[in-house]
């Protein structure tokens, strides 16, 4: 600006008397402040840390066993029987079978013999004998 | 005070020495109190504002790299303590306009330097300046740094600094030209304000 020199046109301050010491009370009172943020009675803190455990703990649990006990729509069609267990290579079969209720309620048609074979993934058909 | 005085006064800082901290703020407090005062056209404000700026200075000493001057450092936090309280009181836009035209009218631009009813215009006119040109231009033209040294203190290309002091120079210049000619001074800083001169 050449026919205006703001530093000369402007009207100049200086800081006030004992702008340091101002400076520096306050900084004290910074730094009490935070001081008593950490120095905040263990128990409380203890307590806190662990309300929010619980809560986070019953969030899991709810949502686990209460509003999506069988897993989501994804989770049911991946274990459709035949797909799901083929990814892993590995077959579980869990089949309680009652045999004695099964020959009670077929007494009446004629005599079937039920030959129980033990299935193994080791063993081969020229292991059993019948 | 050399700037490697100034840099081993901050490492003392940055290790929490207080007697350094309280030699760097009488080293800058006239500055900045007075570039605060400026910035806001509120002499407490600016001692206020400029407390705040030493304590960050104290506490965020270990974030300070001697790659630029301490000053320019010190300043930008200033810049940006000013930056937000401007716009948390959006001070211009609570200006009576009524008031403005008044007191832009009251004094004259062609009157001497010394008159005080030119520094009130000029007070009043930068008060109208949107502060993304009123911090450049008193950077520069107040505070006497370079136009990369302000690039540098307010985080803008050096190419958009130049910009905006030459567009606030000419804000102002006109806003006192038109103070001085009595013309609606009020609608004109409005227009500033916006950037539409």
């Amino acid at each position: 600006m050449e026919e205006l020199d703001l530093r000369r046109a402007l009207k100049t301050v200086q800081a006030p008397p004992g702008f340091e010491q101002m400076v520096l009370s306050r900084l004290r009172e910074v730094q009490a402040g935070a001081a008593a943020v950490r120095t905040r009675p263990l128990g409380l803190r203890l307590a806190l840390a662990g309300g929010l455990a619980a809560l986070l703990a019953s969030f899991v649990l709810i949502n686990v066993f209460v509003l999506n006990p069988g897993g989501s729509p994804a989770d049911l069609a991946d274990n459709r029987p035949g797909q799901g267990t083929l990814q892993s290579g590995v077959v579980q079969v869990m089949d309680r079978v009652d045999y004695g209720r099964e020959v009670r309620n077929i007494s009446g048609d004629p005599n079937t013999i039920y030959i129980l074979e033990q299935v193994s993934d080791n063993g081969t058909y020229a292991d059993i004998i019948y | 005070m050399e700037e490697q005085e100034l840099q081993e006064l901050m490492t003392r800082v940055q290790a929490g020495d207080q007697a350094a901290f309280t030699r760097i703020v009488g080293r800058y407090k006239d500055r900045i109190v007075n570039f605060l005062y400026q910035l806001t056209g509120d002499y407490e404000k600016a001692v206020e504002l400029s407390q705040e700026t030493f304590i960050r200075v104290y506490f965020k000493a270990h974030k300070y790299r001697p790659i630029a001057p301490l000053g320019s450092w010190i300043y930008t936090i200033a810049s940006n303590l000013a930056k937000t309280e401007m716009r948390r009181s959006r001070k211009v836009l609570t200006v009576p306009l009524e008031d403005v035209k008044n007191d832009l009218t009251a004094g004259t631009y062609t009157g001497s330097k010394k008159d005080s009813g030119l520094k009130r215009n000029l007070r009043q006119a930068l008060d109208a300046l949107s502060p993304r040109y009123r911090i450049p231009v008193i950077l520069k033209d107040v505070e006497g740094y370079s136009q990369e040294e302000i690039a540098g203190i307010i985080k803008t290309p050096v190419g958009t600094v130049k910009a905006r002091i030459s567009r606030g120079r000419t804000m102002l210049k006109k806003m006192l030209e038109e103070a001085a000619d009595g013309r609606e001074a009020g609608l004109l800083s409005k227009e500033y304000e916006n950037g539409r001169a």
